[in-house]
C-alpha cells in the first residue's frame, strides 16, 4: 500500500507555547522568543502581532527593538518546546498509531489506511488543523506520499495542500528548492545557477547533480519524490525493551530455539535491569525463512526480569512453534513493563512466599488463562453472599496485609448461590422446622442454633434480598450433618443456604 | 522418643531416599495432632509429597482441616474445581476449619481434562503446601498415578476430594442403605491413604463431630475414630476410638 504522510508545521511554536501558558493577553502585544548567539541576542520566534510589525526570526534583538519598542521577550526554551512536541505527537495518536516529532517545530503522522475513519483525507486534515488552532497553535499542514513532500507542502505549499497519491512530482514542481529541506548553502548555490524550483531539478543528470551539490541534495530530492525510503521514528517502538537475534543459518531444532531464547532473555533482562523495570508481558516473534512470522506471548503475575523464570514460562509454549523450513530471526519484546527496583530483596520470607505463589499463578495462567485463578479477598458487607470475592489472582495484593475477615457467628463452608427451596414440616412456634425435605431426602432437625437475623443492605437494590430480612438457623440433622437454614420474611418460607463441614 | 516415633522417622527417611528428592517441608509427614491416628498412619502423619483420597459426606470439612494444618507453616492452598452442585466454596466458613482464606487460591476449570492438567501442574509446584482436587468420581488408575508422580516431584500434599465416592447414602447406593462393612472392595488407587469421613451427631453446643475411617494406608494400618473439631484451638479431640 502506498504510504500517506501528513506533515504539520507549527511556525510560531516558541511564542504559541508562551501564550498558551501565560494567557491570552500575551497574544495582543508583540512577543518574541530570543536566544543568545555569540554576543548577540537573536529572535528565535515571533508572534503574529510582532510579525505584522515587521519582525521575523533571525533578526537581532537590537534591530527588533528599533522597529517595535514595546516588544516583550522571553528566552526560547528548546527543551520545553521538545517536550511540547512530544505531547503533540502523542495527541496525534488519535489519528494514527505512528506519529512522531519532526525537527524542532513539526510533526509527522503516517496516516496510511486511517483517513477513511475521518471522512477522507481532506476532512482529516481540516479536522487536525482546526483542533490544533483551537488549542492556540498556528499550524500549516501538508499531505503527500512521502515525508519530504508533505514537509515541503506544509511549509511552502499553503496550509491544507494535498498531493494526490502518485502526484508528488507534480505537486512539488513549482515549489522553491528550499522546500527540499536543504541547508542554506546548498539552496543558495542552486539558486546561484538559476535552479530555483524543484521542478528544475527533475531533468538534471543525477551524476552531475551529486557532483556539484553533494550527495545529500540528491538524497533529499529522492526522498521527497519517493525514490528513496524515509522512515518516521516511531516513539512507541523505541520505548519497548527488546532483544533480537539473527541466525547465519536458519535454525529449527528445539534445543537451538531454547538456547536462542536464553540468550534473548539474558539480553532483555539486562536492558530491563538498567531501566529498573520488570516485564509483565513478553512477546517472542519467530521470523521464518518463508517470510512468515509466528508470535508467542506470555504474561506474568508480577514484574519479572529473572531470565530463568521467564524461560520456564515459555517452555510449554515453545512446543507449539512450527519452525517450518527454519527460523532466521527471533525478536523478544516486553511491551508491558512495570517498575521493579534493582534491590528486589529475596531475604524477606513473606516476599519469597509471595514469589512462589506468583510463579505458580504464572505457570497456570499462561497455560489455562489468568482469569481462571482467583484469590480470595474479604468484602465489607454483612450479607453472607457478599462477604468475599474472588479476584483474579494477578490483580490481588499480596496476601496477609491489613484486610481482615469480620468476626461473625459460624458460617458454612459451602454456600449456594441462591438459597434452595425446601419442604419444611412445621416445628415449634418461632423456631426452626421439625424436619424438612431437601433434594429428595428428609432431614430431621435434632439440634438448632439461632436465629441470626441478617437484613438486606437498604442502599443496594439487590434482587436476591428482595424477600426482606432473613433469620438464619444452624441446624444438625439426625446423622450429625449441619446445614444452614434461613427463613425469609416476605413471603415467609424456609430455604437452605449452605452446608457445614 | 517412643518406639513408634523412631520407626516413623526411619520410614520417612527411607521414603525420602526412595523418592530421590529432598522433602521441602517438615519431615515428610503432616501429623493430624492425634497420637492414635498419627500412629496408624505409619509415618507419624499424612505423607507430604503424596496423594490422599477423602470421600464421604464430611470430606470437605476434613480436607479443609488437613489443608489448614499443612498451610500453617507457610505455603498456599490450591483448591481446584469446586463442585457447583454442592454449592460454591465459601471461604469465610473455611476459616472456621483452620484454613486461612488468604492462603487460598481457587481455580475454575471447564472440564475434567483441564482439571487434571491444572492439578498435575499444581502438584509439581513446590510453593504449594496442599492441592485439593474436587472431582465427581475418583480418577482412573493412570490419571491418579500421574498425579501421584507429580505430587512426589513437587513435594506437595495432594488431596483427592470426592464426597460422593464410596459413601453410603449417596450416588448409586443411595436407596440401599448399607453398613460400611458391606461396601464392595475398594477400587485400586495409588493414593497413600484413603479416608471416608462422615458426620456424627454432636448434640447441642457441640462443634463438628466426624466419623473418621482410614480405609487403607500404605505403610500403616486402618482404623475408625470418632473425633470432634475444636473450633477454638483448631485441634482434633478424640471422642471414641471405636468409631461409634
Amino acid at each position: 500500500m502506498k504510504k500517506r504522510i501528513v506533515s504539520i508545521w507549527f511556525p510560531r511554536l516558541a511564542t504559541d507555547r508562551i501564550q498558551r501558558e501565560r494567557g491570552a493577553q500575551w497574544a495582543a502585544r508583540p512577543l518574541a522568543a530570543v536566544v543568545e548567539a555569540g554576543n548577540r541576542i537573536m529572535l528565535a520566534g515571533v508572534n503574529r502581532v510582532a510579525e505584522q510589525q515587521g519582525l521575523a526570526p533571525g533578526m537581532t534583538l537590537a534591530d527588533a527593538r528599533a522597529v517595535a519598542a514595546h516588544l516583550a521577550t522571553v528566552p526560547a526554551d528548546t527543551r520545553a518546546q521538545a517536550a511540547l512536541l512530544a505531547r503533540l505527537a502523542r495527541w496525534g495518536g488519535r489519528y494514527t498509531p505512528i506519529a512522531a516529532p519532526d525537527g524542532a517545530d513539526g510533526l509527522f503522522l503516517d496516516i496510511t489506511g486511517c483517513a477513511h475513519l475521518f471522512g477522507g483525507e481532506a476532512d482529516m486534515l481540516a479536522d487536525m488543523t482546526a483542533r490544533l488552532e483551537g488549542f492556540g497553535f498556528a499550524v500549516a499542514a501538508g499531505l503527500a506520499d512521502t515525508p519530504g513532500a508533505a514537509w515541503a507542502l506544509a511549509r511552502y505549499g499553503g496550509s491544507g495542500t494535498i498531493a494526490p497519491p502518485g502526484g508528488t512530482a507534480r505537486a512539488l514542481e513549482r515549489l522553491p528548492v528550499g522546500a527540499l529541506r536543504l541547508d542554506r548553502e546548498a539552496a543558495a548555490s542552486l539558486a546561484h545557477l538559476g535552479l530555483r524550483r524543484i521542478g528544475d531539478l527533475y531533468g538534471m543528470p543525477r551524476g552531475s547533480l551529486a557532483a556539484r551539490f553533494g550527495q545529500r541534495t540528491v538524497l533529499l530530492l529522492d526522498r521527497a519524490l519517493g525514490h528513496a525510503e524515509e522512515a518516521i521514528a516511531n516513539p512507541r517502538l523505541a520505548a519497548t525493551p527488546r532483544a533480537r537475534i539473527a541466525f547465519a543459518e536458519p535454525i529449527g531444532a528445539r534445543s537451538d530455539i531454547d538456547a536462542a531464547l536464553g540468550h534473548l532473555l539474558d539480553e532483555l533482562c539486562k536492558t530491563l535491569e538498567g531501566a529498573a523495570r520488570g516485564a509483565r508481558r513478553l512477546e517472542l516473534a519467530f521470523h521464518r525463512v518463508d517470510g512468515t512470522a509466528r508470535m508467542l506471548a506470555i504474561g506474568t503475575a508480577r514484574p519479572l526480569r529473572d531470565a530463568v523464570a521467564l524461560a520456564r514460562l515459555f517452555r510449554d509454549r515453545l512446543d507449539s512453534v512450527d519452525p517450518g523450513f527454519g527460523i532466521e530471526a527471533m525478536i523478544l519484546a516486553a511491551p508491558i513493563a512495570e517498575a521493579l527496583s534493582p534491590a528486589q530483596a529475596t531475604l524477606d520470607e513473606r516476599r519469597e512466599a509471595a514469589d512462589g505463589m506468583a510463579s505458580l499463578i504464572e505457570q497456570l495462567g499462561n497455560r489455562f488463562g489468568f482469569e481462571k485463578i482467583r484469590r480470595v479477598v474479604p468484602l465489607d458487607s454483612h450479607l453472607p453472599d457478599r462477604a468475599w470475592r474472588g479476584l483474579p489472582a494477578v490483580a490481588a495484593p499480596v496476601a496477609g496485609d491489613g484486610q481482615g475477615w469480620p468476626q461473625t457467628p459460624p458460617r458454612p463452608d459451602r454456600l449456594f448461590p441462591a438459597p434452595e427451596p425446601i419442604e419444611a414440616e412445621p416445628g415449634a412456634e418461632g423456631g426452626p422446622p421439625a424436619a424438612f425435605r431437601w433434594r429428595g431426602r428428609r432431614h430431621r432437625v435434632t439440634v438448632a442454633e439461632g436465629p441470626e437475623r441478617i437484613a438486606p443492605e437498604w442502599w443496594r437494590d439487590d434482587p436476591a434480598w428482595a424477600s426482606g430480612p432473613r433469620d438464619y438457623w444452624r441446624i444438625e440433622d439426625e446423622t450429625g450433618r449441619r446445614l444452614w437454614l434461613c427463613r425469609t420474611a416476605h413471603p415467609p418460607e424456609w430455604r437452605l443456604h449452605g452446608l457445614f463441614g | 522418643m517412643s518406639r513408634w516415633e523412631n520407626l516413623a522417622s526411619l520410614r520417612a527417611t527411607v521414603a525420602r531416599i526412595e523418592r530421590g528428592v529432598a522433602a521441602s517441608r517438615g519431615d515428610g509427614a503432616l501429623p493430624l495432632g492425634l497420637a492414635e491416628i498419627d500412629r496408624a498412619l505409619g509415618e507419624g502423619g499424612l505423607r507430604r509429597a503424596a496423594l490422599h483420597e477423602v470421600s464421604g459426606h464430611a470430606a470437605d470439612g476434613f480436607a479443609a482441616m488437613v489443608a489448614g494444618r499443612a498451610a500453617r507453616d507457610g505455603g498456599s492452598v490450591l483448591w481446584c474445581g469446586a463442585g457447583r452442585g454442592r454449592g460454591g466454596l465459601y471461604p469465610p466458613g473455611l476459616a472456621m476449619l483452620g484454613l486461612d482464606p488468604a492462603s487460598l487460591l481457587l481455580v475454575d476449570c471447564r472440564n475434567e481434562r483441564e482439571l487434571m492438567a491444572v492439578a498435575e501442574e499444581g502438584l509439581r509446584n513446590s510453593s504449594l503446601a496442599v492441592l485439593l482436587l474436587e472431582i465427581a468420581r475418583m480418577p482412573d488408575m493412570t490419571a491418579a498415578r500421574r498425579l501421584q508422580l507429580a505430587a512426589e516431584a513437587g513435594g506437595v500434599l495432594g488431596v483427592l476430594l470426592c464426597p460422593g465416592a464410596m459413601a453410603p447414602g449417596s450416588g448409586g447406593v443411595r436407596h440401599r442403605p448399607m453398613q460400611a462393612e458391606h461396601i464392595p472392595a475398594l477400587p485400586p488407587s495409588p493414593a497413600v491413604s484413603r479416608w471416608r469421613v462422615g458426620h456424627a451427631p454432636a448434640g447441642p453446643g457441640g462443634g463438628f463431630r466426624w466419623r473418621l475411617e482410614l480405609l487403607r494406608c500404605r505403610g500403616g494400618g486402618a482404623g475408625k475414630w470418632m473425633v470432634d473439631w475444636n473450633e477454638k484451638t483448631h485441634c482434633l479431640d478424640l471422642v471414641s476410638p471405636a468409631g461409634d
